[in-house]
């Protein structure tokens, strides 16, 4: 399966990283889309394009969980899976993030493939089910 | 450099910071190096006097409960090896991926300080990370604060924790 992959981290190496690791899970074959910030993410989101979004959280201009606190104000975009990728480990920003803003999913720097696997893996099925529903529905009714 | 010591030891001698909030210190720079290198960092003793190095350092702070500003100092071919652990490919020294590596290693690091201090009712929240690349670098830390460099060794080579301590902002 084909995924567009928005990966926004204002450290480069950092976007390297969580775009190898992706490529190494097989989960899918990714094609990236690399965003600075959650400013620079904002011009590049369209919930059409992109299949699913990686958000560091610190970043300059405007932060990750900025970002998916808007992209979720936007009812287009809400089921586009966002997966925070962040140094923040406290409980409290997990909360803010999942039951909060909205993410679908929480990583933890530094990880592992096998981690990102684990994490990503159920997202990118729930892609591949909508995917697969989408050509039924109803106009395969109307074919029966 | 002292003998080796625990940095419990060091920090209550010197009256730096409360000793239970080192520990969790202790346990994030366990944490942090552990899960990069793969092995936990051994605490050399106290770096008291500033070698002359190629290097590159990490600063950032973590206020709230605390008023802590860590530094992570690298010479030139502890970065590099730390930088292919922690990347899982090869950065050259002076390169601008570079300074995103060191950057991204003191944001873990204080990332861990946050969840640890957090875990003891502490609430901080942290900067984003600078970074300064050169040779024979030397923080000039404002004389009131209380601060200490304390030199650790990794199979990558060895390195550097810095710490200062200011008034709490909350």
């Amino acid at each position: 399966m084909k995924l567009r992959a928005l990966v926004i981290d204002d450290s480069r190496v950092m976007r390297n990283m969580v775009m190898e690791s992706l490529r190494r899970t097989q989960l899918a074959e990714f094609e990236f889309v690399e965003a600075e910030d959650g400013a620079d993410a904002v011009t590049k989101f369209n919930p059409k394009v992109i299949d699913i979004v990686f958000a560091d959280w610190n970043m300059p201009k405007m932060s990750g969980i900025e970002f998916v606190k808007k992209v979720r104000a936007t009812t287009k975009s809400t089921d586009v899976p966002i997966i925070m990728v962040t140094s923040e480990k406290t409980v409290a920003k997990i909360e803010e993030a999942l039951d909060s803003a909205g993410a679908n999913a929480y990583i933890t720097k530094p990880f592992t493939v096998e981690y990102v696997q684990k994490k990503v893996g159920p997202l990118i099925e729930d892609i591949e089910k909508k995917r697969g529903q989408k050509p039924g529905g109803f106009f395969s009714k109307l074919m029966d | 450099m002292t003998t080796p010591e625990t940095l419990s030891a060091v920090c209550a001698a010197k009256g730096v910071t409360a000793p239970e909030y080192i520990e969790g210190l202790k346990a994030a720079m366990a944490s942090t190096f552990g899960a990069i290198s793969g092995a936990e960092p051994v605490l050399l003793g106290e770096s008291i006097e500033s070698t002359p190095c190629e290097g590159a350092i990490g600063i950032i702070s973590v206020v709230g409960g605390v008023a802590w500003s860590l530094s992570l100092g690298f010479p030139r071919e502890t970065a590099i090896a730390l930088a292919q652990k922690f990347a899982g490919f090869e950065i050259e020294f002076e390169s601008a991926d570079m300074g995103d590596v060191v950057g991204e290693l003191a944001n873990v690091l204080a990332g861990d300080v946050v969840a640890q201090l957090d875990m003891m009712g502490v609430r901080v929240s942290m900067s984003l990370p600078t970074v300064a690349r050169g040779s024979d670098i030397n923080i000039m830390l404002p004389g009131a604060l209380s601060s200490l460099r304390m030199c650790y060794s990794l199979p990558e080579g060895q390195f550097w924790l810095g710490l200062a301590v200011g008034r709490p902002t909350a």
